[in-house]
């Protein structure tokens, strides 16, 4: 799992643009709210990813652990957050705010743009030697900018096509979390 | 926006302490220095001589709780226990050599011979292939060690025992048996096809002109690698087999390994691999415990360092796992590192020959637990002492 669509289809699976969009549509205000709103959330977002890759070492260092155990974990992770899109299509959100750049804090950049799931799949790629910081966080750009698109024009009336979308990366946001899972396991 | 922040990231604190109490605790080993493995080998050989019986048994099993030792015994384990101090005399120490030398006569006194092939008996006339296979291997370490060849005929003879064990297909039988003047039929041993097969590379490696022990040795060796799992029912292949990995690194310097038993020591290197991060995560407080259970006994963690310390050795060899020296080694040395660390400390026994130097679980030691984490360590000096060795 080192070249650069493979990294970019595991990193899509984590970040889950259709079910970002499919939570976008329901939030309230016009273009211009929500395009601040994107811009906020896709800051925090290419900010934890960038973070996390580029901290990757560090942050197994004092966890204590390999790459190929976080791996274990980032695969868990993936299944159980794969398992709810699909299930649900979008994650759930709570107390949605009026503004737009609350908006963009919550729900669009904690936790859709910035998600575990994302931050871990940035970590167990960016940890592993073979693929390294900087050509996880060069896939992950994209799409977070495909997440942002897909967030600022998402509307009410595409919400079902989105949810569908999002259900369909959810599962296979559970296969990638058990292929990480077996790589992590097979792994010396 | 802050209560569903809040939620969202108190739903984050729960799931994040959930993987750190369970898959993604931490995996806490260093590398031993070279002095750390040279004492704790010394203290773990010193522990089966000092409470080695006048006749040649070792302590077989000792309850710290009770202060009991238990009453049983295992001809097999005998074997493993000799073996593995001859192992450590050939590898240039050979202190504890009169304690492997009363623990083959011990051994030698219980042969039966017939047909031009010996074997290691039990008390009801039945013998097990794998105590034979060990003590062909102890054996051959002690030619190794003293250059003395006397014992070359009973090697050939207890070699002729396993060749008779042997399937056509490379599958090794388990229990020779008077009742059936010869081999039971379909009983095999998970332990004891891999100790056959390393005996087998051993006498094809010392007796090279004697091409019989290599022609079987390689029937085995595919069978290993594309049968055994299977055909015996292991759910989770493969079998984490220290023996196996053994055999093949001694039999990748007499002969090129096929493709499919270079895969098979690639699965036996990640199996190992995963089994030594596991115990590493395991902590000794009591929380630990709960998610992640107590650390391994020696005996397991010596056989998992033993499988790794082996498959390095062939790595070394076969440049089709090159890729895999530096993890290896990475992961053998985590794992020699916890045996140093889990070991009874001269302290920590106060004075009692039984605690000093062994590996406990649960209270109770046995004598493959020093034996398994004796050949590790051995395995983890030769890897800190290569130039190659330490990632």
């Amino acid at each position: 799992m080192t070249a650069y669509w493979e990294l970019a289809v595991v990193l899509a699976a984590a970040v889950n643009p259709a079910a970002i969009a499919a939570a976008a549509s329901e939030l309230p205000g016009p273009l211009r709210t929500r395009a601040w709103a994107v811009a906020i959330a896709w800051a925090i977002g290419a900010g934890l990813m960038a973070a996390a890759a580029y901290g990757a070492d560090r942050l197994l260092a004092g966890l204590e652990l390999s790459h190929e155990t976080f791996r274990i974990a980032a695969g868990a992770v993936l299944v159980v957050t794969g398992a709810r899109e699909t299930w649900r299509g979008s994650p759930v959100v709570i107390a949605v705010p009026q503004r737009g750049w609350e908006q963009g804090i919550y729900p669009l950049g904690v936790p859709l743009f910035a998600s575990p799931s994302g931050a871990m799949a940035a970590v167990a790629l960016a940890g592993d030697p073979a693929v390294g910081p900087a050509k996880a966080l060069s896939a992950a750009i994209p799409v977070l900018l495909a997440a942002a698109a897909a967030a600022l024009f998402a509307r009410d009336c595409h919400r079902g096509g989105w949810r569908a979308a999002g259900q369909l990366v959810g599962a296979l946001s559970v296969a990638v979390g058990v292929a990480f899972v077996v790589a992590g396991v097979r792994s010396v | 926006m802050l209560r569903g922040l809040a939620t969202t990231l108190a739903v984050w604190a729960v799931g994040f302490a959930a993987l750190r109490l369970t898959i993604a605790g931490p995996e806490v080993c260093e590398a031993p220095t070279q002095t750390a493995v040279a004492a704790s080998i010394d203290a773990a050989a010193a522990w089966l001589a000092v409470n080695q019986a006048e006749d040649g048994r070792f302590l077989y099993e000792f309850d710290r709780a009770a202060g009991r030792p238990s009453a049983e015994y295992n001809e097999v384990r005998h074997a493993g226990v000799t073996m593995s101090l001859y192992q450590l005399a050939a590898a240039g120490n050979p202190a504890y050599i009169d304690a492997a030398e009363r623990g083959l006569q011990r051994a030698l006194g219980r042969l039966m011979r017939r047909d031009g092939w010996a074997a290691v008996a039990e008390d009801d006339g039945t013998a097990k292939l794998g105590a034979s296979a060990l003590l062909t291997a102890a054996l051959v370490f002690r030619r190794e060690a003293t250059a003395d060849p006397r014992y070359d005929a009973l090697a050939a003879e207890l070699g002729r025992f396993l060749l008779l064990m042997q399937e056509p297909n490379g599958r090794m039988l388990a229990y020779w048996s008077p009742a059936y003047e010869g081999p039971v039929p379909d009983l095999t041993s998970r332990y004891y096809t891999g100790e056959a097969f390393w005996a087998l590379t051993l006498l094809a490696r010392t007796f090279p002109e004697e091409r019989v022990w290599l022609d079987a040795a390689r029937r085995t060796a595919r069978y290993l690698a594309a049968e055994r799992d299977e055909a015996e029912g292991f759910a989770f292949a493969p079998w984490p087999d220290q023996w196996a990995a053994y055999g093949f690194a001694e039999l990748v310097q007499l002969a090129p390994l096929t493709d499919a038993e270079v895969a098979y020591l690639r699965s036996l290197a990640e199996r190992f691999g995963i089994l030594v991060r596991f115990d590493a995560q395991r902590g000794e407080d009591e929380v630990s415990t709960l998610f992640r259970g107590e650390g391994a006994r020696g005996a397991g963690l010596g056989t998992w360092v033993e499988g790794l310390g082996a498959l390095w050795r062939t790595a070394l060899r076969d440049d089709r796992l090159a890729d895999l020296r530096e993890p290896i080694a990475e992961r053998a040395l985590c794992g020699a590192g916890l045996l140093v660390e889990r070991q009874t400390t001269e302290a920590e026994a106060a004075g009692d020959p039984r605690l000093a130097g062994a590996w406990f679980r649960e209270d109770m030691t046995r004598m493959d637990d020093q034996q398994h984490a004796l050949s590790a360590l051995l395995a983890a000096r030769a890897i800190l002492s290569h130039p190659e060795g330490v990632p």
